[in-house]
């Protein structure tokens, strides 16, 4: 890969609790079935107009990607890139007839034939709702020029499953929720996020482990509703999470036992020789709010984001060996946190 | 402990969902865990069963056929009719079982049958926001071009009032 600075190693804005925004676009080709009922010829067709109409077009654009088939990559290759979140598991799992279209700095990434034809999708690190959306209009405005992107005056942008119809678009931010989780405000807030046209999800983890407090909220509807409008409801939405967020951190800080946490933590990613995945997304949601209360210093949010991106398994198994078993990426993991907080302490 | 979705495989991941505050807890395998994360992280939202299901219901029926054989397969010829997409080929009932349209055309030609589910997902709405600048250009172009058949009729029947109207209309959208 590109030795380019990546998105996420920068800050955004809100980056103490907003950890990254994404925006989605879902785009068709008239003439062609949707990618489910698609043969290979068809799908090769239309990785390639994709293709041309994008490197082969006059935008300034055309020299910042790379053009990839994907059954040509290996299967580290498709799980590291499914892991940074740049193709869906679905895509990777079933590479064949599929394509995509890499900006440099990993921040847009196209994929030609998953569910629909076009997914653009622009991420940004923090909170970048209309930075990215405005990336995401740019690049579907240049394909459109060529492709004619299937639409109707009513129902809008046309994909292969309803649920998407309209703007084709959906916004998410990623946001790091540890002390409004702990507390019980978000628990009452989520309840009513449904009826403001938001949906929260918590994210995943394995066994019982503590999934890190990282929550995602997204539009819901896609149709009658225009691209503004979504981004500036989903903005208001944030921003008072973000601010429940802050108070409730304010709360969790005043006393001893959370800067107890923060610092066994720092203690532990410092001294450790093994350390499973999902041990270190708990040390880390305690790290990421120790770094941005400044209770920890020597290291910056953007480098905390580029540790938990380099120690994510496929990632380990990319640079240092895809025979790699777990024992192994778990000391590796280890071996590589205490080399990026060395130079950290307690502040 | 078996996957609870497949109910095949050895489960082997535990998948904790928290959408908007209902909290669902699966022990899965890895398989159906990268099926579910696919379709949570990547923003379906709905599973098409369910989606379709008020329409499916004559289709349950007939697939148990336990309930009364007669009053499904009433419903049958209706549903069967047997129109095709012509770009795709798709007919109303794949759409239904795959939860899936077949390509941009069957909008078009299954309109009127993908109302109600449209209008499930999305209430009554009509799209706002951007347009797709060829389609806009030719849907307009179109939109006169109908308006100046009318116009034309307007004025062999010589109803000049809304041959006036139209006039008009079309002068605004030519501008």
């Amino acid at each position: 890969m590109s030795e380019m600075k990546k998105w996420y190693e920068s800050e955004g804005e809100h980056s103490d609790v907003v950890i990254s925004t994404r925006i989605r676009l879902a785009r068709n080709l008239n003439g062609y079935p949707f990618p489910h009922l698609m043969n290979q010829a068809q799908r090769k067709e239309v990785s390639e107009k994709v293709r041309d109409a994008l490197i082969g077009g006059n935008s300034a654009l055309r020299d910042r990607f790379r053009y990839l088939e994907a059954e040509k990559l290996s299967p580290v290759e498709l799980a590291s890139l499914a892991g940074r979140h740049l193709i869906s598991p679905e895509f990777a799992n079933d590479p064949k007839g599929r394509a995509l279209l890499l900006m440099d700095d990993e921040s847009v990434c196209i994929m030609i034939n998953e569910e629909d034809h076009v997914r653009i999708q622009v991420m940004g690190s923090g909170m970048q709702l209309k930075e990215a959306y405005d990336m995401a209009d740019k690049i579907d405005t240049v394909l459109d020029e060529t492709l004619h992107f299937a639409f109707d005056e009513e129902l809008g942008y046309l994909t292969a499953c309803p649920t998407n119809l309209g703007t084709g678009m959906r916004a998410s931010v990623m946001l790091h929720l540890p002390a409004s989780e702990a507390d019980g405000t978000l628990r009452r807030v989520a309840a009513s996020l449904g009826k403001v046209g938001a949906t929260i999800r918590g994210s995943y983890g394995e066994g019982s482990r503590s999934t890190g407090a990282m929550y995602q909220i997204s539009n819901q509807v896609t149709l009658g509703i225009s691209e503004k409008d979504t981004l500036a409801n989903l903005t208001d939405i944030t921003n008072q999470i973000i601010s429940l967020e802050k108070k409730s951190r304010g709360q969790l800080l005043s006393g001893e036992s959370y800067q107890d946490t923060v610092w066994r933590a720092l203690g532990i990613l410092k001294t450790a020789r093994v350390m499973n995945s999902g041990e270190f997304a708990e040390l880390y949601s305690a790290l990421r709010v120790g770094v941005a209360e400044g209770l920890v210093k020597g290291i910056t949010l953007g480098q905390l984001s580029e540790a938990y991106e380099s120690v994510q398994p496929a990632r380990l198994m990319e640079q240092f060996g895809e025979e790699m078993n777990a024992a192994q990426r778990d000391r590796k993991r280890a071996e590589i946190l205490r080399g990026l907080f060395r130079s950290t302490d307690i502040a | 402990m078996l996957c609870e979705k497949c109910k095949k495989n050895e489960a082997n991941a535990y998948i904790k969902t928290n959408v908007n505050g209902d909290v669902h807890e699966y022990h899965l395998c890895s398989q159906c865990a990268a099926e579910m994360q696919n379709s949570e992280e990547f923003g379906s939202l709905f599973h098409f069963d369910s989606l379709f299901s008020p329409m499916m219901s004559g289709f349950d029926m007939v697939s148990s056929l336990l309930s009364s054989p007669f009053g499904s397969f009433g419903a049958m010829p209706s549903l069967t009719s047997g129109k095709r997409c012509a770009v795709c080929g798709s007919d109303f009932n794949s759409i239904a079982d795959s939860g899936k349209v077949g390509c941009p055309n069957c909008y078009t030609e299954f309109r009127g049958r993908l109302a109600p589910t449209i209008k499930k997902l999305h209430g009554n709405s009509v799209h706002c926001g951007k347009h797709s600048k060829v389609t806009t250009q030719e849907s307009r172009e179109n939109e006169t071009e109908s308006l100046k058949k009318q116009l034309a009729d307007a004025v062999r029947t010589e109803n000049y009032e809304l041959a006036a109207e139209l006039r008009d209309k079309i002068k605004a959208m030519e501008a």
